[in-house]
């Protein structure tokens, strides 16, 4: 991946409120994700991280600033464009319930990308087969644990070849056995050196994998750091409470 | 007369409600399903225009509208009256039916659809009328047991249905009694038999159905 380095998403002076803007989420928001990291955001309860990554592909909008994605800047005409370019796996999975688990795979790379019905079916395949499941193929989500069905969504992800993929706390609707799973597959994508942005409370997890952590406080990442630098020297007394709140249980 | 004779008299106009209400059934999915995918999108004028038909049909009674399109707008026949009455009127209620199914399904399946770079109408088309088909028939079939039962109206704009064959043998055998008995069963009957299909379509769709509410209720 040559291009790794490069800025991938950047956010400009971005604000955004809830409840008549007692809720902040970003308060003159500006930061840039770099291309091929991943890049954990964490934070407490309420904090926005999933408003945060659900305005990267418009599922929210933004109050002022603005977002530029590969050069793009996120808007209404540009948005189908650049949804098409960042996949996203939701905390509830979100697959269609009337599709097999291929379908769910297929359909966004057949009526989005306009691929040919064979590659999509080849392509999703041979992504069904790197999450462990394609011989679940033809079974409908409602036939698979909660595992699986996480599995399939991240299949779903990959099969529209996406620059960046978010990830909206993808294990915490999961049984605790299941968390795994999911887990070493995000690894796994890590590795390759996609570029992923991951909201997570999964601390062990992001203390592997990541490349950058940031730790999203009253509309700002009051701490962006490696994952040795954020958990063992944190610079920012509430990013301290926080570890060992969660992680030095 | 013979309690036969008057039955075979009658019945001769049931065609007339045999044609109407396949006709009514097909227009008021159409005007149904467009109008609840417009007013789902909740776009202000639009919704707030939506809303407006359906409130004001809600206190109208069809035989009003009946009525009142007959003397107003010339359709060419009583049957196209007929039809456009019924279809105003019983449009608006599967109109409420296909909004409250989409409502029905969770906000993550538009969010998955989004996602994958999808428009709102291929998401509407492809994700949502095929997951909310399923719940909405039992009660799309009990609408159309109301459009059965308001097909006694349309013999006042002229149509010679079953109705309209009553009064004609009340006029002549003074017996209204036995003849509204006959036209009692006969609408029982054919109700029951819609009634007889919908809870066999209900019935086969609703192992589907469960494995749906399977899925929502892991999500």
């Amino acid at each position: 991946m040559s291009e790794d380095g490069k800025v991938l998403v950047e956010f400009k002076n971005v604000d955004k409120r809830f409840g008549g803007g007692k809720i902040i989420v970003m308060d003159d928001f500006s930061f840039s994700f770099t291309k091929g990291e991943t890049h954990i955001i964490c934070g407490r309860s309420g904090a926005g991280k999933s408003t945060l990554i659900r305005c990267i592909n418009a599922l929210e909008t933004i109050d002022k600033g603005s977002i530029i994605i590969e050069g793009q800047e996120l808007g209404h005409k540009t948005m189908h464009d650049i949804r098409k370019k960042v996949a996203m796996v939701f905390q509830d999975f979100n697959l269609f319930p009337h599709m097999s688990v291929l379908e769910n795979v297929t359909f966004g790379p057949i009526r989005s990308l306009k691929k040919k019905k064979e590659e999509a079916i080849e392509s999703g395949l041979m992504y069904l087969d790197r999450v462990g499941l394609r011989d679940r193929a033809d079974a409908k989500p409602a036939q698979l644990s909660g595992g699986q069905k996480q599995r399939v969504a991240i299949a779903r992800a990959l099969n529209m070849h996406p620059d960046l993929i978010l990830f909206d706390e993808p294990t915490s609707a999961l049984d605790p056995e299941m968390v795994g799973e999911v887990l070493n597959i995000m690894k796994m994508l890590s590795e390759e050196g996609r570029s992923m942005i991951v909201v997570t409370h999964e601390m062990s997890f992001a203390k592997e994998a990541a490349d950058k952590i940031s730790f999203l406080e009253n509309g700002k990442f009051i701490e962006t750091a490696d994952p040795d630098t954020f958990f063992d020297h944190p610079k920012h007394e509430s990013v301290k409470k926080f570890i060992d709140q969660v992680y030095n249980k | 007369m013979h309690l036969h004779e008057m039955v075979v008299y009658i019945t001769r106009g049931i065609g007339i409600t045999f044609k109407l209400v396949p006709c009514v059934i097909v227009s008021t999915l159409i005007v149904g399903m467009i109008l609840g995918i417009l007013r789902f999108k909740n776009i202000k004028v639009i919704s707030q225009i939506i809303d407006l038909y359906v409130t004001a049909i809600r206190g109208i009674p069809p035989l009003v509208i009946l009525m009142a399109l007959y003397f107003t707008v010339k359709l060419g026949s009583s049957f196209m009256t007929a039809f456009v009455a019924l279809t105003i009127y019983h449009g608006a209620y599967v109109t409420e039916i296909v909004r409250g199914g989409l409502e029905a399904v969770p906000k993550g399946q538009m969010d998955a659809g989004k996602s994958l770079g999808l428009g709102y109408m291929r998401i509407m088309a492809s994700v949502y009328i095929p997951q909310i088909m399923l719940q909405i028939i039992p009660t799309l079939c009990g609408q159309y047991i109301l459009v059965v039962k308001d097909t006694t109206l349309v013999s006042v704009v002229g149509l010679q249905d079953i109705m309209w064959n009553a009064k004609e043998l009340i006029a002549v055998t003074y017996d209204p009694i036995r003849v509204y008995f006959i036209i009692g069963v006969l609408y029982f009957v054919v109700c029951f038999i819609i009634d007889l299909i919908a809870s066999r379509v209900e019935k086969s769709v609703s192992g589907r159905y469960q494995a749906q509410l399977a899925e929502k209720g892991a999500q």
